[in-house]
Order: C-alpha cells, then sequence, then structure tokens
C-alpha cells in the first residue's frame, strides 16, 4: 500500500487512499500517520492472519510472532474479543486495523510497541482541545532500553521551530501548540519519533528506541544522498565520532586502523603529522611504486563536506622539477613528507567518515574515486537547548620497537672478523673505533636518541545549539606533542570549526555552511636519528675533548654526529581552511534543486636552517656549510557542483533520480623553493639579503575536471532494488582528442527475507539480502600536461654563466583514460533481530588500459613517457564483517565487531611483457607486489653464499628467468598479506565503558630492514643485531667486510636467505571512560562528566613465531614506527 | 493521489537552465587550464632566437651534468693504469678492476647522459631548422654547434661502449626500437656531422665573447683529426691536425715556464673546453672534485698509480706542474693536479679541456709514422717532450715500432687523467691485454675494453645485445 523511499532528502507523500467507514475522521487521520509511520520506520513487516472466531489474544500473539512488535494492552480484557480475519501479506498496520476497529478498538505503535486501547477514551480527550485555540502539552521522554529519562531530548513542533527539551525528570512542557499539531522527539542516538496531538494535551511516556540497528544507519552515498544499509546495493562502511573519540590519534585516518574491511592504512613514520597511505580494495595501477612524487596512483578520493580534499603531503604535491626529474620539496623528518593535510583536521570535528568501495557506492564521484572514496562528515549543530562541552587529555609517547643494533663488544667483534675476511689490518685511517676510540665503553644510542618519552596535550571546546531553523555549532582545538628525541621540540596544532544550518519555515529551502581552519608547527629535529640509533658505533665519541662535537670523515663511510642535526632547525607550518556551503530548494515535493560548492587551500610553509655547527666543521668550508632552505607549497580547490532529484512512486515503487554536474578545479603550486648559502655569520641565517649564493625554483599545475551524471534508483516492494548510473567525464590531463569519456554502473539487491513465500521463516533469521553492482570507471590519474612537449629550466642547468632549458617530457598527446572494471557481490545477513549482522563481499577489481610512466631505454633520451599500457592487473577478494551485540541489558552491555579480508591481486595479462621494461619487475600470472629473489643453497667451501643457478647458464644473474629466459630470480611471495582484519569489542558496565580494539595481518612477505641497509655488516657502522644473529645462524660469515660495495652481499640481499613472512598482531587502542552519575554531574551543575584513560598501538606481537628484522612492519625500515600513545582525559558539558 | 507538478513552467524554465548548463560543461573550454607556468612549450621555445639560445645552453649543460663528460677522465683512468683502485669507491671500484657489471651504474650513467645529451642536440637540430621566429644565421650556427657535440658524444659512447644505437631524431619511438648500429656507420656519422660543423661554425671565438668553450671550426676540425686517427686514416688525420696546428693566430703551445698554466680559461693551447660557471660561481672539474678534494683530506680514494708516476722521465717540468702528493701512514700519495681551482664561489680561472693544441700534435705524429714518415713524426714528438723540459729524441735509426711506441708514452704522460685518451689509446692500439694484463693479473679480461650495455637498457630495449663477458 505505500512506497519507501528511503532517502530523506525527498519529501514524498503517500499517494493511495485507504477508507475504513466506521470510523471518525480523526482517527482515521491519526491512524493514516500510525500506519505510514510503521511501514516507513519498519518495513517488510509482512503479516499473514487466518482465524475464523479466534480469540484476540491469540491473534496478537501471531502478530508478536511474525512482526516482533510487542503489545500494551492495559486493562483490555483480550479474551473477550473474538476476531474473524483473512489476510495475506499485509502490513502490522493493516493487519491490525482489521483486528480492533470492528470492536471498537485503536491502538498506537511507538517504535516496536503497540499500544491498544478502547477508542472512546480518545476521542472524549480529543475534545477538549478545538483546533486554533494554543495550549499547552506536557509529556515525558524515555530510554526504551531501560525506562530511564532521556535528559536533553528534544521535542519540536514539525515545520513551527517551537520547541523544548526535556528536564532531568524526563519530562516536558511545551506551550503553544494547536490540535493538529505534530511534534517530533528527537535525540542524537535515538530514532526519532513524530506524534500527530490530534488534540491531545499529554501525549504520556513515549519511549525512544535507541538506533541499535546498524541496517538502518544512515549511509551517505554522494552528494547528500543517503540510503541505509537495508537498501543499498553497493558496499560501504562507516566510522562515527563516537569511534574516533576513543583513539588517541592525530590524524583520523589512523582511527580506522583495522575497522574496515579492505581498508589497508599505513602510516609513514610514527612522528606527528606523517604521511598516511590508504588503499581501499588493493593496487590498482602497475605503477604503485612510483617516485613521481606529484603522482599518486592507488590512492582514495578523499571529501570533506562534499568538497574534494588533497590528501597527500602538499609540499610533494606542488614540488618543482628539475630536468632530470628530481623533485624540491623538503622532506621532514625522517623523510616521510611531514604533511599529510588530513592531520589539519581536528579528529574531534568528525561526525562521520565512510569508506565507500565498489562501483555502484562511488559512482557518482566518478573517475576520481576510481580507488574509492572516503567521505568526511563534520559536526553539525542541533536544535535545542545550548550545549558547551569541553575535554582535553594529556599523555605519553613511547617508541616501541624491539629492534636493537649491536653491543659495543659485538660490533667490535663483528668489525675484527670483518678486516680479518677482508685480509686487511685496522689502521687509525680505516678503523678509529678499533684504533682510536674507547674498546670498553659504548653508548645506547637509540635511548640516547629516541628514548625519550613524548608528552602529548589536547584540548577541546565547543558549543553548539539551534532553534528556529536554524542550528550553529562552534569549536577550537589545541594539540601539543613533543618529541621523541631527545630535544625541546614539539608539533602543535590547532584549529578552528564553524557551521551553521537553516531551514526555513515551509521546509522548502535548506543551507548550510561549514568553515574549518586547521594550523599545524611543527619544529622537530629534521634527521633520521632511529638510523643513526642503529647505524652508530656503539663506541663512536659524541663530543671532542673540549666539548665540540666529533666528527669522522677520513674513512668511507663518513659518520655524521648526529647531536649536529640537534643544530639545524626545522620548521613546518601547515594551514587548511576548508569552506563548504549547500544550498537546496524543493521546487516542488518530487523535485528539488541543490548546489553544493566549496573552496579549500591547503598551504605548507617549511624551512631548514643550517648553522655551520650542523655539519662538519673539517671538511667543508664555514660560509658554503651555513644554509637556508625556504619553502612554500599550497593546494588550492574549488568544486562546484548542481544537481537536481527527482522522487516519485512508479509502478508501485519509489524511484528517485538524480542529474547532476561537477566542476573542480585544482591548483598545486609552489611559489618559492629557496636554497641560500655562504652566509658569512649564522645569524644571518633568517636573512636572505646576507646569503652569499642561492638556487631558486618555482612548481605549478592546474587541473580541471567536469562531468555530468545521471543517477536512477528503484526499489519494489521493499525488495528489488536497482541501481544505475551514468557518467561523461571530462579532464584537462588528457590532448584534445581524449578529454572526454563515458563511464557507468548497475547495482541489484533483493532483500529475500521480504519474499511472501519466506514469511514462514524461522523468527532468529531477521534480513537477509543478495546484491551486486558491476560498474566501469575511468581514471586520470597521471601527472598534468603529461600530454605537452616542453621544456623547463634548472638550477643545475647552467653553462659558460647562463641558464638554460632542457626538454622536461616527451609528448605523447594520444594516451586515454585508463578503465577499471568493478564488480561485487555480496549477501547481507541479518539474525536475532538483527542483532547479528554478517556481511559478506566478493569482489573483483580489473584495472586495464593503464596509463603509466612507460619506462623507455634511455637511449630515446627519456627514461620514461606517459602511456596506456596493454596490461590487466586484477584485484579480488573476500570481505568478511560481522557486527553484533552479543548482551544487552539495563546495567551491562557486550557489542562485537570483527573484519577480515582475504585479497589476491595478480597481472591478468600485459601484451609484449618480455619484450617490454617491466619484464624484469612483473610476471603474467603473480601478483604485481611480488618478490624475485634468489634462491639460497648453502655456502661454498670459502664460506660465501650460493644460490641457485635457475637458468643453468653457470653463473647467477638477478633477473627474472621467466621472463627473460635468463635469470635466477624467482616468485618468493608477495608483500601484501594472504588475511588481514580487526576486532573491536565494547562492554558497558552501568557507566563504566570499555573499549579494545586490535587488528593483524598475515602471511605479507618481507625482507626486513635487511634489503634497505646499504652496506654488508663490518664496515664503520653498526648493524641492527637481529640480521647479524640471523646471518650467524646460517653460517654467512664471510659476508661480513669493511668494505663499503662488496657484490657477494649485494646478492645476498637479493636472496630468499633472510625473507620473513609478516604475520603480526596489533592491540591497537583499548579506551575505559567513565561517566560521572547524574545525580553527581547535577550537583556540580554539569549535564555530563566522563574521565577516560586511552592507550594507542599498546603492542605487539608477532604471529609467525620469528621476531621482524626490523623496525616496524607498518613504517618500514628507517622511519620512527608507530608510537605507543597512553593518555587520559576528562569530558564534560554543560 | 498527490497530483504531479513537474510539468509546471517554473520547473520547465528551471530545468532547461540546467540543461543548457550540462551542454556547456560539454565545452571544452571548461577543462582549458593555464599552460605549465614552470614550463615552456618545445614549440615556443624555438620560437625566437633569444628562446632557442636557453635550449642551446641547455644542451651543453646536460653535456656536463655530473655523469657524463666530467666522469670520463676518472672512470677511465681507473679502466687503464693511470689511477689506483685499490680505495677507490663504489660504482668506481669495478672500473678499477675491470670488473663492470651490467647493473653498475656507473658505466650506465655514461651511457643515459650522453644519450640525453643526443637528444637535445637532436631536438636542436630539428626545431630550428623548422623554426620560423629564428634567424637563419643563428639557426645555422646553432644546428652546427649542436652537431658538433652530437659528434663528440657518439664518439665518447662508440668508444666507451662499442657499437652503439644511432639516434639522430627526437622520434621516441623510433629511438626506442633502434638496434645497435655498426661502428663504421657511427663514425661515418660522427665525421658528417663534423664536416658540417667545420663548415658552418666560426673561424675563431668572438661569437662565443672570446671564451674557448663552444666549438669553433677548428674544434670540428681537431676532433676530425682524433676520429680519423681512431679509424685509421692517416692521411686524413694528418691534414685535420696540420690544420689545427697551423692556426697559429688562435693556438700555440705554452712555454716550459707557463705549463702550469696550460688549463687555465684563456690559455691558448686550448681548443675546446667546457665552462662549468653558474651564476653565481662554477662547478668544479672532476680533477678537482676527485683528487685535489680527496687530496686535501690525504685521502687514497683517489690517487694516480705508481705505474703512471714511475712513467715520468726525470726532469719533467709535467710531473712538477701537474701533479702533487701527500704522505699518509708513511706513504707518498700523488694525485692529478692539472687544475687547481677549487674556490667554487668564484668565477672559474680555469676551463676543463676537452681538445687542446699538444694532442694534435701527437695525432699528427701517430698518423705521420703510421704512414712511416718516421722523420716528422720525431719532430712533432719533440715539439711535447721540449716543452716539458725533456731531451730531444734522436730521429736517426729510429724504427717505426719504436717511434709508435715513443709516442705512446708521450701521449700517456701529457694527456694523463684528460678524457679518457689513455684507455682508448690501449684499446685502439690492441695493447691493454699486454698492459693491463700484467698490471691487473687476477681480474682482467680481454673482454673489458667495452663497457657493458647497462641492463636496465637492454631490458627496455630488448633488441639491443650485450657486449661480450658480460
Amino acid at each position: 500500500m505505500t512506497s519507501h523511499i528511503h532517502r530523506p532528502i525527498l519529501e514524498i507523500k503517500n499517494g493511495k487512499k485507504i477508507f475504513y467507514p466506521c470510523f471518525k475522521l480523526i482517527a482515521m487521520s491519526l491512524l493514516l500517520f500510525f500506519l505510514q509511520q510503521t511501514v516507513n520506520a519498519q518495513p517488510g513487516k509482512s503479516i499473514s492472519l487466518h482465524y475464523k472466531h479466534g480469540r484476540l489474544a491469540e491473534v496478537l500473539k501471531s502478530i508478536k510472532s511474525q512482526s516482533g512488535y510487542v503489545f500494551i494492552t492495559g486493562d483490555i480484557d483480550l479474551k473477550k474479543y473474538y476476531i474473524d480475519i483473512q489476510v495475506d501479506r499485509v502490513s502490522v498496520g493493516q493487519a491490525l486495523a482489521s483486528c480492533l476497529y470492528d470492536h471498537g478498538l485503536e491502538f498506537t505503535i511507538v517504535d516496536k510497541t503497540i499500544v491498544i486501547r478502547k477508542a472512546n477514551d480518545k476521542s472524549s480527550k480529543k475534545l477538549e482541545n478545538a483546533s486554533g485555540i494554543a495550549y499547552e502539552l506536557r509529556g515525558v521522554v524515555h530510554n526504551k532500553e531501560d525506562d530511564s529519562p532521556l535528559v536533553g531530548a528534544s521535542v519540536m513542533i514539525k515545520g513551527k521551530y517551537n520547541g523544548t527539551s526535556v528536564k532531568s525528570d524526563g519530562s516536558f512542557t511545551l506551550p503553544g501548540v494547536v490540535a493538529s499539531d505534530v511534534v517530533v522527539i528527537s535525540f542524537i542516538g535515538y530514532e526519532n519519533l513524530e506524534i500527530p496531538l490530534a488534540g491531545r494535551s499529554n501525549i504520556g511516556i513515549i519511549m525512544l528506541a535507541e538506533k541499535a540497528n546498524k541496517l538502518d544507519e544512515v549511509q551517505v552515498l554522494a552528494y547528500g544522498i543517503t540510503t541505509s544499509n537495508r537498501y543499498a546495493t553497493g558496499s560501504s562502511a562507516k566510522i562515527t565520532s563516537e569511534d574516533i573519540s576513543k583513539q588517541p590519534v592525530g590524524n583520523v585516518m589512523q582511527a580506522l586502523q583495522g575497522k574496515v574491511a579492505g581498508l589497508i592504512i599505513n602510516q609513514s613514520s610514527g612522528l606527528p603529522g606523517s604521511d598516511i597511505t590508504v588503499e581501499i580494495r588493493g593496487q590498482n595501477s602497475l605503477d604503485a611504486s612510483s617516485s613521481n612524487t606529484n603522482v599518486l596512483k592507488n590512492g582514495p578520493l578523499y571529501i570533506v563536506d562534499g568538497i574534494a580534499f588533497t590528501g597527500e603531503a602538499i609540499n610533494q604535491q606542488a614540488a618543482s622539477k628539475s630536468a632530470s626529474g628530481t623533485y624540491f620539496y623538503i622532506q621532514g623528518p625522517n623523510g616521510s613528507g611531514n604533511g599529510s593535510p588530513l592531520a589539519t583536521i581536528n579528529p574531534n570535528d568528525i561526525e562521520s567518515i565512510e569508506i565507500l568501495k565498489d562501483a555502484s557506492a562511488t559512482a557518482l564521484y566518478g573517475s576520481r574515486g576510481a580507488n574509492g572514496v572516503i567521505l568526511i562528515k563534520t559536526k553539525k549543530g542541533r536544535i535545542g537547548k545550548p550545549v558547551l562541552s569541553v575535554s582535553f587529555n594529556s599523555g605519553i609517547n613511547v617508541v616501541n620497537s624491539s629492534m636493537e643494533a649491536l653491543s659495543l663488544d659485538d660490533y667490535l667483534a663483528l668489525r675484527t672478523e670483518a678486516f680479518a675476511n677482508d685480509n686487511k689490518t685496522p689502521t687509525t685511517t680505516n678503523a678509529p673505533d678499533l684504533t682510536l676510540w674507547s674498546q670498553t665503553e659504548g653508548q645506547d644510542f637509540k635511548k640516547l636518541l629516541i628514548g625519550s618519552p613524548a608528552k602529548s596535550y589536547t584540548a577541546n571546546v565547543s558549543v553548539s545549539g539551534g532553534g528556529k531553523g536554524s542550528t550553529f555549532m562552534l569549536s577550537g582545538n589545541y594539540s601539543r606533542n613533543s618529541s621523541v628525541f631527545d630535544d625541546n621540540r614539539s608539533s602543535d596544532s590547532y584549529g578552528f570549526h564553524f557551521s551553521s544550518g537553516y531551514t526555513s519555515p515551509d521546509e522548502k529551502l535548506k543551507a548550510t555552511l561549514s568553515i574549518m581552519m586547521g594550523a599545524g608547527i611543527s619544529n622537530l629535529a629534521n634527521a633520521s636519528f632511529y638510523q643513526y640509533a642503529y647505524s652508530l658505533p656503539p663506541n663512536f665519541p659524541l663530543y671532542n675533548s673540549d666539548g665540540s662535537l666529533y666528527w669522522w670523515s677520513k674513512s668511507i663511510p663518513v659518520i655524521s654526529n648526529p647531536l649536529a642535526a640537534l643544530n639545524s632547525s626545522y620548521q613546518n607550518n601547515m594551514n587548511s581552511l576548508n569552506t563548504s556551503i549547500n544550498l537546496s530548494y524543493a521546487i516542488s515535493p518530487k523535485l528539488k534543486f541543490s548546489i553544493n560548492g566549496g573552496y579549500n587551500k591547503i598551504q605548507s610553509n617549511q624551512n631548514v636552517l643550517n648553522p655551520s655547527t650542523s655539519s662538519n666543521s673539517e671538511s667543508t668550508n664555514l660560509a658554503s656549510s651555513r644554509t637556508a632552505i625556504y619553502v612554500e607549497s599550497n593546494a588550492k580547490n574549488v568544486v562546484v557542483e548542481p544537481q537536481l532529484n527527482y522522487g516519485t512512486t512508479l509502478w508501485g515503487g519509489g524511484l528517485t533520480a538524480l542529474l547532476g554536474t561537477t566542476y573542480q578545479e585544482t591548483v598545486n603550486e609552489q611559489p618559492f623553493y629557496i636554497i641560500a648559502s655562504d652566509f658569512s655569520s649564522d645569524l644571518y641565517l633568517s636573512d636572505l639579503s646576507m646569503a652569499g649564493s642561492y638556487v631558486l625554483h618555482n612548481g605549478y599545475s592546474a587541473y580541471k575536471y567536469v562531468s555530468v551524471f545521471g543517477n536512477v534508483n528503484y526499489i519494489l516492494k521493499d525488495r528489488y532494488i536497482f541501481n544505475g548510473n551514468f557518467r561523461r567525464d571530462g579532464s584537462s590531463k588528457f590532448g584534445p582528442n581524449n578529454l572526454y569519456a563515458n563511464f557507468g554502473s548497475v547495482g541489484l539487491a533483493w532483500i529475500f527475507t521480504n519474499e511472501p513465500f519466506l514469511a514462514g521463516k524461522p523468527e532468529w533469521f531477521s534480513f537477509g539480502k543478495i546484491r551486486s553492482s558491476y560498474g566501469v570507471v575511468g581514471s586520470d590519474n597521471v601527472q598534468n600536461y603529461a600530454y605537452l612537449s616542453s621544456y623547463s629550466g634548472a638550477s643545475s642547468s647552467y653553462y659558460s654563466g647562463s641558464t638554460g632549458l632542457s626538454p622536461s617530457r616527451v609528448a605523447n598527446p594520444d594516451y586515454k583514460w585508463a578503465t577499471s572494471k568493478k564488480l561485487e557481490v555480496a549477501v547481507d545477513l541479518g539474525f536475532f533481530k538483527d542483532r547479528l549482522l554478517a556481511n559478506f563481499s566478493w569482489f573483483r577489481n580489473r584495472t586495464g588500459n593503464q596509463l603509466l610512466e612507460y619506462p623507455l631505454a634511455t637511449q630515446t633520451g627519456f627514461s620514461s613517457y606517459t602511456a596506456n599500457l596493454d596490461a590487466l592487473v586484477q584485484n579480488t577478494g573476500l570481505e568478511i564483517t560481522l557486527t553484533s551485540t552479543n548482551i544487552k541489558n539495563i546495567n551491562f552491555s557486550w557489542s562485537t565487531s570483527a573484519n577480515v579480508s582475504f585479497p589476491q591481486n595478480k597481472l591478468v595479462a600485459f601484451s609484449g611483457l618480455k619484450s617490454s621494461s617491466y619484464a624484469s619487475t612483473y610476471v603474467i600470472g603473480r601478483p604485481t607486489t611480488s618478490l624475485y629473489l634468489l634462491h639460497y643453497t648453502g655456502t661454498d667451501e670459502n664460506g660465501l653464499p650460493t644460490y641457485q643457478d635457475v637458468d643453468k647458464d653457470g653463473t647467477i644473474t638477478t633477473s627474472i628467468g621467466d621472463n627473460t629466459g635468463v635469470g635466477d630470480l624467482v616468485y618468493n611471495g608477495k608483500a601484501y598479506p594472504d588475511v588481514y582484519g580487526g576486532l573491536s569489542n565494547t562492554l558497558k558496565y552501568k557507566n563504566l565503558q570499555l573499549d579494545f580494539s586490535a587488528r593483524f595481518t598475515f602471511g605479507a612477505r618481507d625482507l626486513g630492514i635487511l634489503a634497505s641497509l646499504s652496506n654488508a655488516p663490518g664496515t664503520l657502522s653498526n648493524y641492527p643485531a637481529a640480521v647479524v644473529k640471523a646471518m650467524r645462524e646460517i653460517g654467512v660469515e664471510k659476508l661480513f667486510t669493511t668494505s663499503t660495495y662488496s657484490s657477494d652481499f649485494r646478492l645476498f640481499q637479493q636472496s630468499d636467505a633472510m625473507l620473513q613472512k609478516i604475520s603480526y598482531g596489533r592491540l591497537t587502542n583499548v579506551s575505559l571512560s567513565y561517566d560521572l552519575p547524574q545525580k553527581l554531574t547535577k550537583r556540580m551543575k554539569l549535564s555530563s562528566l566522563r574521565v577516560y584513560a586511552q592507550g594507542q598501538n599498546l603492542f605487539k606481537f608477532t604471529l609467525s613465531g620469528k621476531t621482524y628484522a626490523g623496525i616496524d612492519p607498518e613504517t618500514g625500515t628507517t622511519a620512527v614506527p608507530p608510537l605507543m600513545v597512553i593518555v587520559g582525559g576528562l569530558q564534560f558539558s554543560f | 493521489m498527490e497530483k504531479c507538478n513537474f510539468i509546471s513552467y517554473k520547473n520547465i524554465y528551471i530545468c532547461s537552465l540546467f540543461a543548457a548548463s550540462f551542454l556547456l560543461t560539454g565545452c571544452d573550454k571548461l577543462l582549458e587550464i593555464d599552460s605549465p607556468k614552470t614550463e615552456v612549450l618545445t614549440s615556443d621555445v624555438f620560437s625566437s632566437d633569444e628562446n632557442a639560445s636557453a635550449a642551446l645552453v641547455g644542451m651543453y649543460s646536460s653535456m656536463v651534468s655530473s655523469a657524463s663528460m666530467l666522469n670520463i677522465g676518472y672512470g677511465c683512468s681507473l679502466s687503464a693504469d693511470e689511477s689506483d683502485a685499490t680505495d677507490a669507491s663504489y660504482p668506481f671500484t669495478d672500473f678499477g678492476t675491470n670488473t663492470l657489471t651490467s647493473s653498475d651504474y656507473g658505466a650506465a650513467d655514461f651511457w643515459t647522459s650522453f644519450y640525453k645529451t643526443i637528444y637535445q642536440a637532436n631536438s636542436i637540430i630539428e626545431n630550428a631548422s623548422s623554426s620560423l621566429g629564428m634567424s637563419d644565421s643563428v639557426k645555422t650556427q646553432f644546428v652546427a654547434q649542436a652537431k658538433f657535440v652530437r659528434a663528440l658524444s657518439f664518439f665518447y659512447l662508440v668508444n666507451m661502449f662499442g657499437p652503439v644505437p644511432l639516434t639522430v631524431t627526437t622520434d621516441v619511438t623510433t629511438n626506442n626500437a633502434l638496434a645497435r648500429a655498426s661502428t663504421v656507420d657511427v663514425y661515418a656519422q660522427i665525421v658528417s656531422d663534423l664536416k658540417d660543423a667545420e663548415a658552418k661554425l666560426p673561424a675563431d671565438y668572438t661569437n662565443y665573447s672570446s671564451k674557448r668553450d663552444k666549438p669553433n671550426a677548428s674544434a670540428a676540425t681537431a676532433l676530425l683529426a682524433k676520429v680519423y686517427l681512431y679509424t685509421e686514416d692517416y692521411a686524413n688525420a694528418e691534414t685535420k691536425a696540420t690544420e689545427v696546428i697551423n692556426t697559429a693566430s688562435l693556438y700555440s703551445l705554452l712555454s716550459k715556464s707557463n705549463i702550469a698554466n696550460v688549463f687555465l680559461k684563456d690559455s691558448k693551447e686550448s681548443i675546446f673546453a667546457i665552462n662549468l660557471q653558474t651564476s653565481t660561481g662554477h662547478w668544479l672539474t672532476y680533477e678537482d672534485y676527485y683528487y685535489y678534494y680527496g687530496s686535501k683530506y690525504n685521502s687514497t680514494t683517489y690517487v694516480l698509480t705508481s705505474s703512471l708516476v714511475n712513467a715520468f722521465e726525470a726532469g719533467d717540468a709535467r710531473k712538477t706542474a701537474w701533479t702533487g702528493s701527500f704522505v699518509d701512514s708513511d706513504s707518498t700519495y700523488y694525485y692529478g693536479a692539472k687544475y687547481k681551482d677549487y674556490d667554487a664561489n668564484s668565477a672559474p680561472t680555469e676551463y676543463s679541456v676537452v681538445l687542446r693544441l699538444a694532442e694534435q700534435y701527437l695525432i699528427r705524429a701517430e698518423a705521420r709514422a703510421q704512414q712511416n714518415n718516421l722523420t716528422s713524426a720525431v719532430a712533432d714528438i719533440n715539439v711535447i717532450r721540449t716543452r716539458a723540459g725533456l731531451t730531444a729524441i734522436d730521429d736517426a735509426n729510429i724504427t717505426q715500432a719504436q717511434c709508435l711506441t715513443d709516442i705512446e708514452q708521450e701521449r700517456r704522460i701529457e694527456l694523463f687523467l684528460e678524457y679518457g685518451n689513455r684507455w682508448f689509446d690501449l684499446k685502439r692500439t690492441n695493447r691493454a691485454d699486454a698492459v693491463l694484463g700484467a698490471l691487473k693479473p687476477d681480474t682482467w679480461k680481454s673482454t673489458a675494453v667495452l663497457y657493458p650495455i647497462p641492463l636496465l637498457e637492454i631490458e627496455n630495449a630488448s633488441q639491443l645485445t650485450q657486449n661480450d663477458g658480460y
């Protein structure tokens, strides 16, 4: 009888009338309203009743068992009534109407509770308030779970903006209502209820139900289009502010680690502000390891409040590039960018983050979303009394890695052994560590350099509220992280967020505005201290006898004094401004026009000042050692997206359609990059006019993207869902002939549990849906201007005192859009009234026509050019997500969510691979991140390692034999895990809440730190103890050498002798919080007070039995690992 | 039933506005972006003489980028018997032991940067020729200079790697598919380019502000003489060397007392030299960088072989003027000191000399000796010996073989560390096996006379074949 349009932006009135002749008109409209409410809130409850003179009690019991509703019947004697009814597949409302109205009974449905009373009671009450005369309404609002007062819930008159909030005893009074008003009762985290007053002055106790069912959580698809998981045809996942607030993270993406199936998130370093790599459902491009810093091949699209947001380090995005391909930007501490713009968004300002994965979910973002979409929504104000809330916490951050360097004794023994192997004698020139420095006293450089616990402080204040059609929210935040290095430096951030919303009284016009400003200032030491920690000889004297810094540069490798880096200063100032507006106007009840617009700018200013004391005064002249680097980078995005939404009922189903366009303009600019040097004094480093010489660069690139798209969604009979998209995308990254291309997707879903033939399914099986989507998505992920032939200048391009121009790239005006074909099949199941939800998704993404920097033989003059490659990369995977409310009662609740992903990746086809430049990297049928290694077979008579001569040509060659015919590298597993996932638990006992989450990854292969060490053990450099130990265990001590280049060791590094399987779990988060009882907070004049303790990255456990020979599998071989964070905090609101 | 009022005039109006905006988005203008501000489109570069001259500077700059021209002297001196490889640093260790592998980036760097320079020369030759905005005289000049640079680059490539792909266009697809051309074809291209350059380049250096840092006609002639010698066309080698030697208005040997000034920028001995001047100072020449710098810190990484040091005859002024020494751990080490300008922060006082007059005398001596004109050959040798303060060789009763041996010795001493001369001499005279086999008995292999084609190169252009022994 009704259609269900589950896109709240469309206010669609029920089109059909139901007529019950024996009832009074008001009772009728009341009933009609409740029927709609009921069906809208609880779709798909199909009731079949067949009784001849059945007792009402029996009939209600049957309805209860079919629908899950409970009844409150008060003093009505159910045995008195006998019912005749024959209905099939009707709604609860219809069934009840058929049962009750003939007997003078009526009912109201409040959530899943149905109250039955005698019809006369109310019709008399109704007469109290004649229509048109204002009166005062009373009522009580309780939490349905535990029947406790729902303090602060808002009670509003629909369409009028008169409202009030619920007092501490649960009651409210609302003056100025009239008989025909409808009140809306809402509270965050609870289902809204609309109650027509029908003249009542007391609506009694209203029970609000918690939004317990994840199926009905609103999912934002795109452009404000919403659906619920129940009706979605695509794959998406959501993290809410509550999940985020439990985790003491600086970058909100870290809060997603392990929480979502198919999502891999790694931080490049544990230092605050460092870059984060995010990968949704695997690597689709072959060029994942591209050294092009301006290109991102596998990252998702970030949308903040509807506006595209640059997720990559801004200093790299805008970096200027020399003709020889060098990018000019300051890397920052650990060489890891130190400039993730996402870190400028205060996690506390975020309402929710959604991850859109498949073609159906990402279709509306088109090519930009080819690698998935991450939607970030910031918090908005709510109608009601203003709420001021304050929170602050402080804690410590500790480097938590087990990788140790050799002790002094072991180091000296290693050196002596290496000299013996080389048949060389240690001298004061080649072995100061054996001849000049202390033989007995060593230092623990790890402890000295990165052993200090960093302190962190965070504070947030926000005010929000609203009324009369408008809402607002204002918040500010500050946080400070000191350094794990032995210095007084820190990384600070602060921000400001304002949002405001307006709805016109007739609800036709809606407007929202959001302004967010964030700033991050870091002056962390710009040095790879972890690298020093394991490479500095333990007896390296840091100081000369006169107290000055000691250096060693008489032999190779030279040793820099790490403490000198502390004399350099580094500063990174990041500023971001994010603004967005959304206007919508309902032209008619079925047609709505809206426009989304926004502008954001992210700016980074970095400088490094190196005084003469920061480098070895012996080896360089003082003036030229004084250098100062100043660089500014910024990225600007403008987005305008007008669209029309149309919704109607059609053939008994609900149809929504959308027609929209997108215009996006992005400009990345590096206004200047200055390296000034030859200052005559350390004091002048900040005064560029005192520089004796300087080198200048700047960079600029622009990008435009336009698109026209349409989307149709159709839901028939509450069980058949169709979703279709079509779009025409245009991108400035292509040459004139290939600017535009067409793409599209189709999604289908079938809620089979709503089928009549399954009406008799067991009660515990509450929901079942099968869905599938298929789409073709384009990708324009190449550098701007790559189709143009051009020349550019470079600082090193000098001859005879003049500056020259060099060719910057080879023109290829013909390359086209890369295409991804995405297929997904999924099953969503709900059990025990949806307390247990399970999702199984299988996907297959095939990306072909790959758009790559195609390597050229350098005889062409270039090492690569941009071209389409006829290669097909396939990512498939199975993702399983379970959410369960294990226990739920008034005092205690326990819920669990778990996700597991089984990814698989392979290169399906690559025409001409063997003759292409990728012959040394990829093999058809193998994963694109495979390790091809020599097979270690033991040692020869000299104690040197031997390897399997796979191609039997008598020599060991480090190329892949499969492709080239000559070569001994063989497949040795892949760099991505077999399985990864996460597990989160929330336990609540009264006011106490404990959360913990862990994640794990299993089966990836990695050479650990061995692969990235530049020299064999034995040179004038300390070594990771685990590597030396492992080498001794397999008996290759003959590789220990003092030579800075050992071809034997180079081969060993490319062998499987030390290959590791990375299988580890990490307890990512533990959070314990306690809400003070209301009695106490009331006395303190607060509405809530929470104290909490949280821990992040508490410990890592190896699942493979062997400890990882490296600093941390997540952050790689040289960076500071994810820090262990422990904070305590307080949060209160008025 | 609620009436659908979608088709009202108001809606039609709004929808048509909206549709109009769709049509607009279909317009390519919406996708127009500003051109890359920090780059110049190739078509614009060759639109005027001024712009094109920046591309010319870019070509020279590419030629002297750290890996190509500047490393020849050091890399090849290690491959030969000039520099001591004992403490050399990677990637040069393998040059020293003649055990380069195809994956060493040292040899690969030569390959890559010469071809990069050749591309730029090709780009100038093609784009200047077809330019409508450039004046004809400038076009001719630029094309001639580009041809000289292209010839010079191929000369080093063919001497290091043997047969190499002959890339003479900017077409990337064509070039990527090229196989190795025969040595004969490569030399034919070199000669053709040089003849063209010789005809069109200016006779003197006035066009170049009197700096000898760009090729004039004599530079092309001098390189032709060298190419003819290397290809055993002795008559032509003698002719061309004579032409240079006879250009007395420009070139003359410095006296013994001035021998330390041979490498100064305005030296009358210099025919074509590389000028590493930047806007604020200059890059260091390879010798400054590798020898003088190392010697400052008593580093034994960049020192001369005792074989070379012992080859100097007593009283040779060149030993005093062009080498230096230091003592470390009771041993005396010698380093190359032809260049002494270590102050990178001021304008250069020296240019890195690629072609100079003394070599032309020795080219002519060898060409004459090969044509059995021994008296004239000895006369040329003696010009060089006398200038160095050594006694003249007696030409009476000298055999051709002895004369050639004397020339080899004189070339070794006069041209040590200069642009691979010794390494190429040993190879082209088939003396490498004898000399280097004796010096490096453990590691020397006959196939080491050619450097390996970089592995990556063969992977990227599979039609390329590898040299023997790799």
